[in-house]
C-alpha cells in the first residue's frame, strides 16, 4: 500500500490535532496520563493511507539524554494494526528526519543534536545492527534494557555538556 | 614531511616490538612496570617520518564498554611531539580501521564490533566537535568519567552481541 507522508510540525491545526487524538484513540495509543492535546503538538509526520485516513503518526520531544548530556528529540512512532510491516517506516523516518533537521537549521541556536529513538519493536529489535540506515547508531541500552540509537543532524555540534552521567 | 603508513596489527616481530618500546621510551610514553612487550602487540598502525623513524603509533584493546554493554576496541594514538599539528591523525585512523576491521572479519566470532575512544587532546575535541564525524564513521556516544568526549565507530555488516552485564543509564 502506498502512504502520503504529512509533515506537519510545529504546524498541527486544532482539526488535525482532533483527528489524531481520535486515531490514537481508536488504537487504544493514548495512555491515560499523557495530555492529548499536548501530544499532539509533538507530532511531526503523519502518514494516511488510500483513502486519506490517518494510518499512523510520529512524534518528537526534546529533552536531554542523560547518557549523552545533550540535548536530542525523543522519537516515537506509531502505526495502527492494519498498516504495520508495510515499509512503512523508513519513508516516515525520512521525512520527520528531513523536518526536524530544516527545522533547527532554521533557529539562531538549534536546540536539538539530532533524534533518539528506544526501539520497543520486537519485530525492528531482530535487526541487531549496530548501524542502522538513514544514520542511526547504537549508543546503548534504557533503564528498560530497550535499544537505544541516535541520529545526529549533518553539521551537528556538540552542546557544552549538560548534567554528566557517566557509565 | 612525507610520512609512509603501516599496518602492523598482529604482526608485530620481536624487532619491531624492540623498535616500538624505544620510541614509547624517548616519548616517556611507557608507565614504569608496564609490560612493553605486550602493550607492543596491541599497535595496530605506525607512522614512520623521511628517515624511516617511528613518528607515531595507533593501539587498540578490546573491552567491554560500559555504557554500551558491547565489546570495543580502545583507540588511542601517540605521535611524537615534533610530529603532531601536521594532520596526520584522520590518516592513521582510517588505516587503523581498516585493520582492525579486516582483521575481524577473519574471525568466526568477532572479538569486537567496533571502535570506540576518548578524546583526550583538548584541540581535536573543541575543533572537531560535530556529533558525528563523516569522514570516519565514528559518532558521539557521550562523556567518561573524565568528563571527556566518547566515540564509537561500527563495523559494517557486524551485529550487536548479546549484553554483557553491566548497569543502564
Amino acid at each position: 500500500m502506498t502512504y502520503r507522508f504529512d509533515t506537519v510540525w510545529n504546524a498541527c491545526t486544532p482539526a488535525l490535532s482532533e483527528e489524531i487524538i481520535a486515531f490514537w484513540k481508536s488504537e487504544n495509543a493514548l495512555p491515560a496520563e499523557d495530555d492529548p492535546a499536548e501530544r499532539t503538538g509533538q507530532t511531526v509526520v503523519v502518514a494516511r493511507d488510500r483513502d486519506g485516513k490517518i494510518a499512523g503518526t510520529c512524534t518528537a520531544y526534546l529533552r536531554v539524554v542523560p547518557r549523552l548530556g545533550q540535548p536530542m528529540y525523543y522519537f516515537r512512532m506509531f502505526f495502527s494494526g492494519s498498516h504495520r510491516r508495510k515499509y512503512s517506516i523508513i519513508p516516515m523516518m525520512k521525512e520527520a528526519q528531513k523536518a526536524l533537521s530544516a527545522y533547527n537549521s532554521g533557529l539562531p541556536v538549534p536546540e536539538s543534536l539530532g533524534v533518539v529513538m528506544e526501539v520497543e519493536n520486537a519485530n525492528l529489535r531482530r535487526h541487531t545492527a549496530p548501524s542502522w540506515p538513514l544514520g542511526f547508531n547504537f549508543i546503548g541500552y534504557s533503564p528498560r534494557s530497550l535499544p537505544l540509537y541516535a541520529y545526529y543532524f549533518p553539521d551537528a555540534k556538540l552542546f557544552p555538556p549538560a548534567k554528566r552521567r557517566t557509565v | 614531511m612525507p610520512y609512509q603508513y603501516q599496518p602492523v596489527w598482529k604482526n608485530i616481530s620481536p624487532e619491531l616490538a624492540a623498535e616500538i618500546t624505544e620510541f614509547w621510551r624517548q616519548e616517556k610514553a611507557l608507565p614504569k612496570g608496564s609490560d612493553a612487550d605486550g602493550r607492543a602487540q596491541q599497535v595496530v598502525a605506525i607512522m614512520r617520518d623521511g628517515n624511516g623513524a617511528i613518528a607515531a603509533l595507533s593501539s587498540a584493546v578490546p573491552g567491554v564498554v560500559p555504557r554500551l554493554r558491547q565489546v570495543l576496541y580502545c583507540y588511542r594514538t601517540l605521535c611524537a611531539a615534533e610530529h603532531r599539528g601536521k594532520h596526520t591523525s584522520f590518516t592513521m585512523l582510517q588505516l587503523s580501521q581498516k585493520a582492525l576491521l579486516e582483521y575481524n572479519q577473519t574471525l568466526a566470532q568477532p572479538e569486537a564490533i567496533g571502535i570506540y575512544m576518548e578524546i583526550e587532546n583538548r584541540m581535536i575535541a573543541d575543533h572537531y566537535n560535530e556529533a558525528f564525524w563523516p569522514r570516519t564513521g565514528f559518532s558521539f556516544i557521550g562523556y567518561s568519567p573524565r568528563g571527556l568526549v566518547l566515540r564509537a565507530y561500527y563495523f559494517p555488516g557486524f551485529k550487536l552481541q548479546p549484553p554483557a552485564k553491566a548497569g543502564t543509564g
